[in-house]
C-alpha cells in the first residue's frame, strides 16, 4: 500500500509561499475520505483544515480558498501556542494536575465559532453545532491519524 | 440565583468568577485561591482581547462577517475546561463538562 504521497502547493501567491501536504496513501486507494472530508460533514461545519503545528496547512475543505484557509490555519497555530503557555502558567500556580495539556480552544462570534483541537480546526455555525459532537470527532480524527504532521511516520497514539 | 451559582450548577464545574475587559477579577464561586482566580480573570479577558483583534484583522482580509462582536472562549485541557462569555468564566473539569449545556446556559445569560 501506498503510505504517503508529498505534493508542492502554493498559497499567498504575492509571497510565493510554498508548502508540502501529503496526503495518506489510503486516499489514494479509493473510498477513505480525508480527515478534513470527513470533518466537514459534523453538522454545522462550513469548513475545516489540518495543518502542523508551526501553522502549515496540510488540509483543508469547505467555504474558504486556499489562501484564506493558510491564513486560517496560522493564527489558529500562534492561538494554540498562546494557550498551551496559558495553562503551564496556571499549572505552576496551584497545586492541580491537568492544567499543562491543553490540547484545544474554541472561540464564539455570534454567529461562527472556531473550534481548534490538536492539529484541526473546524469553522462551525455556532448554533447548528454540538460542541460535544465535535470535540469528540476531532479528538477521534486526531488520534487515529496514521502519518503524524510532518510526515516523520511517527505514531500519533494517546495525544489526547 | 445569581448568574455565577446558575453557572456553578452545570455537570462538572467546580468554580465561577467574574471577570472585566480589563482583566480585573469580580465575585467568585467554589473553592478557588484568590491569586490563581486573579490570574484566570487575566487570561479570560486576553483571549477575549487576541480573539477580537483576530477577528478583525480576519474579517477585514477576507469580508466574512459572524466572528464579531466577540463572545466568548473556551480552554481544554485533559483534565480541565475553562470557558467564559459575558464577563463571566467557569472552571471545571473536563471529563463531566457537558461544552453544549454550558454554551446554551451562557448564552442564556446574555
Amino acid at each position: 500500500m501506498q503510505t504517503g504521497v508529498a505534493r508542492v502547493g502554493v498559497i499567498r501567491g504575492k509571497k510565493a509561499h510554498f508548502f508540502l501536504y501529503s496526503f495518506s496513501g489510503l486516499d489514494f486507494c479509493g473510498g477513505v475520505m480525508s480527515r478534513a472530508s470527513e470533518l466537514l460533514e459534523l453538522p454545522g461545519t462550513v469548513a475545516a483544515s489540518v495543518y502542523s503545528r508551526k501553522g502549515f496547512i496540510e488540509e483543508f475543505e469547505g467555504a474558504l480558498s486556499e489562501a484564506e484557509a493558510g491564513e486560517m490555519v496560522h493564527l489558529c497555530a500562534a492561538i494554540t501556542l498562546t494557550m498551551e503557555m496559558q495553562g503551564l502558567l496556571l499549572g505552576r500556580m496551584v497545586d492541580q494536575s491537568g492544567w499543562d495539556s491543553c490540547y484545544g480552544w474554541m472561540t464564539w462570534g455570534p454567529e461562527i465559532s472556531i473550534v481548534t483541537i490538536h492539529d484541526s480546526t473546524c469553522i462551525v455555525q455556532g448554533q447548528q453545532a454540538s460542541f460535544n459532537q465535535l470535540i469528540k470527532a476531532m479528538r477521534k480524527s486526531a488520534n487515529t491519524e496514521i502519518i503524524k504532521p510532518g510526515g516523520k511516520g511517527e505514531p500519533n497514539d494517546n495525544i489526547g | 440565583m445569581t448568574t455565577l451559582d446558575e453557572l456553578m450548577s452545570l455537570p462538572g464545574v467546580y468554580g465561577a468568577i467574574e471577570f472585566s475587559c480589563t482583566g480585573e477579577l469580580g465575585q467568585t464561586r467554589g473553592e478557588l485561591e484568590r491569586d490563581f482566580a486573579e490570574l484566570v480573570a487575566q487570561m479570560c479577558a486576553a483571549n477575549m482581547a487576541i480573539y477580537r483583534m483576530q477577528a478583525t484583522g480576519w474579517t477585514k482580509l477576507t469580508g466574512q462577517t459572524g466572528f464579531l462582536p466577540e463572545r466568548g472562549f473556551t480552554f481544554v485541557t485533559l483534565d480541565r475546561v475553562v470557558m467564559g462569555m459575558n464577563g463571566n468564566a467557569i472552571l471545571a473539569h473536563s471529563k463531566d463538562f457537558d461544552y453544549d449545556a454550558a454554551y446554551q446556559r451562557f448564552n442564556a445569560t446574555l
